[in-house]
């Protein structure tokens, strides 16, 4: 018994001296190549902050600052008394504040959309959709994330835009108001998908435990799967803050475009990304101030959604249900 | 017809709280219990013994309709609680009127408090809220236990203080009949111990049916005990009651063989 097993593993390693570096070798070879698949995606993402950080910090040690009238550049790109973006003109001042109220504006706009909608979708179809009709009509919603940005900024501008302003004709075309609704529409399925994941995680036994104590299906929705499904619910509300933040083509194409200070709806004014892509756009020369302006919001946008994403992180942490 | 001759051999309760007649539940084609009839009484526990697929759960959730939440159950036969034929009757009282306690516990991710008070709001409980609560904790003897913490999370008690807490909570709606379906099954034998002294105390005010595959647990506490057997029979599988008597009675001198053989190898 023992002779042939060792007669079985002689004759299976005995030869293999050579053949067993070149596996190694192979092995190796393998090996090296997916670890630089997974490291590629890093390096990426260190890439663009390298850029991103590099290029905001020779705008805030430009000396072309003081010849333009900007004595103090972090005072005036923190000014939040009175911010003014006037890039583009002859007196310059860089108060970030101007854009990026009309960030936070038009993402509130969407959020308000787009919250209350895309939960009730998910309690609808995670809770009283039967399964033959979920399986068409999720499919369906999810479409809606596939349709290009670009649609739905000319839907906000050619649709919400005018259904806005035949309440007042006073209301410019291009508003944040509509913009906003546009974006609250495209995250709608992000929230709902990803929120009716969470609530049909929720163990069936839960559910079984609320009918068993006389409650109807809403009862159950709202007192036990929404707290029970806290933390993805939470999960997709910060994904679609982050998409709305950094959303672009809606409000270049329907937000209105001019740098003003106002956190009135129904007025137009440039969000960060979409004076970003106004800049790309005209014939700002490279490396002028200008040009490194827009990598300074740049990367506040990247640092909101960076905390977003953080806090996002910790809330679904700290409400993690182990059921 | 077998089971009518058992059934009146038994020794008559206080009054019948569930009646079955003829009970046969499919599962789309395939039946998961058949023909059983039977007669629960009130003010005792009732315990269903059998080997596991025998459909013991599965007619235990016929009774308060939670069946209903699984498509293609269809159900022959007659089921009345108290009288009333559960068809007619609104799921969500009936339910109210016949609290469950699962296999598994499952309190809700809410407050210890949340959990009982819930209940007690869905159904518009019209008394003293945080009053009701208090009384159900002492009941399942959980009240000292946790009156400190009665706002945090309940999954932060363990198994037996969470399986005493969804007892508190279905009790605490004061049902008439209060189903349970292996309530000890993922306990501990001390946390068990204590939920049979409950269920002991229990009958006084409430018809309890437990399903358990405990014998030691259905001898401690039950006052009569249905057994029930799976049958094969053109190609399906389902389950049957084999034989239903008093407690002392099943344990000493069972009538069927395979009750007999049931007791037995458990036991040897």
């Amino acid at each position: 018994m023992t002779d042939s097993t060792e007669l079985l593993l002689s004759s299976t390693s005995a030869p293999s001296k050579g053949k067993r570096k070149a596996r190694e070798f192979r092995e190796n070879i393998i090996q090296t190549l997916l670890l630089f698949a997974a490291v590629s995606s890093v390096l990426v993402t260190f890439g663009i902050m390298e850029v991103l950080v590099g290029e905001s910090f020779r705008f805030f040690i430009n000396p072309e600052l003081k010849e333009v009238g900007v004595e103090n550049i972090w005072a005036d790109f923190f000014n939040i008394k009175d911010p003014q973006w006037t890039v583009l003109f002859e007196e310059k001042h860089f108060g970030i504040l101007t854009l990026l109220s009309s960030t936070l504006l038009t993402s509130a706009v969407a959020l308000i959309v787009a919250v209350p909608v895309g939960t009730t979708v998910a309690i609808y179809l995670s809770e009283f959709a039967a399964s033959s009709l979920r399986e068409w009509l999720k499919p369906i919603l999810e479409l809606l994330a596939g349709v290009p940005s670009v649609v739905f900024g000319y839907f906000a501008l050619n649709v919400i835009s005018p259904y806005v302003r035949s309440f007042n004709e006073n209301i410019p075309g291009f508003n944040r108001l509509s913009a906003g609704i546009a974006i609250g529409i495209a995250i709608i399925p992000i929230i709902s998908s990803i929120a009716e994941d969470a609530m049909r995680a929720v163990p069936n036994q839960m559910r079984e435990g609320s009918y068993a104590l006389g409650s109807t299906r809403i009862n159950t929705a709202i007192n036990v799967i929404l707290p029970a499904a806290f933390s993805g619910i939470v999960a997709s509300y910060i994904l679609g803050i982050s998409r709305a933040v950094g959303e672009t083509m809606i409000v270049a194409v329907a937000g209105g475009l001019q740098a003003l200070y106002s956190w009135n709806p129904l007025e137009g004014a440039a969000t960060i990304s979409a004076y970003i892509v106004q800049v790309t756009l005209g014939d700002v020369p490279f490396g002028s101030l200008e040009y490194e302006s827009i990598f300074a919001a740049g990367l506040t946008l990247a640092l909101i959604t960076l905390a977003l994403n953080l806090i996002g992180f910790f809330l679904i942490k700290r409400f993690k249900e182990t059921y | 017809m077998r089971t009518e001759q058992l059934t009146s051999t038994i020794l008559q309760g206080e009054g019948v709280s569930i009646s079955l007649e003829n009970v046969t539940v499919f599962y789309g084609i395939n039946p998961a219990i058949q023909d059983v009839t039977m007669e629960i009484f009130a003010n005792s526990v009732t315990a269903f013994i059998g080997a596991s697929g025998c459909g013991k759960t599965t007619l235990l959730r016929c009774i308060n309709r939670m069946n209903d939440l699984i498509t293609n159950t269809q159900i022959t036969g007659e089921i009345r609680v108290l009288g009333e034929d559960v068809r007619k009757l609104d799921p969500i009282d009936l339910r109210r009127r016949v609290g469950m306690v699962f296999q598994r516990p499952n309190p809700f991710p809410t407050s210890i408090y949340e959990n009982i008070a819930m209940g007690l709001k869905v159904n518009g409980f019209k008394g003293d809220i945080a009053e009701q609560v208090e009384k159900y904790l002492r009941l399942v003897g959980l009240y000292d236990e946790v009156k400190d913490r009665l706002k945090s999370n309940a999954l932060q008690l363990s198994g037996g203080q969470q399986q005493r807490l969804c007892i508190a909570r279905s009790l605490a709606l004061e049902p008439e009949i209060i189903l349970m379906d292996e309530p000890c099954a993922s306990l501990d034998p001390i946390s068990s111990i204590k939920i049979d002294n409950l269920i002991t105390q229990l009958k006084k005010y409430f018809t309890v049916v437990i399903i358990t595959h405990n014998l030691q647990q259905a001898a401690r506490i039950a006052d009569r005990i249905a057994f029930f057997k799976v049958v094969e029979s053109g190609g399906a599988r389902f389950g049957v009651l084999d034989e239903y008597a008093t407690s002392t009675d099943f344990f000493t001198k069972p009538k069927s063989a395979d009750s007999y053989n049931y007791i037995n190898t458990r036991i040897g």
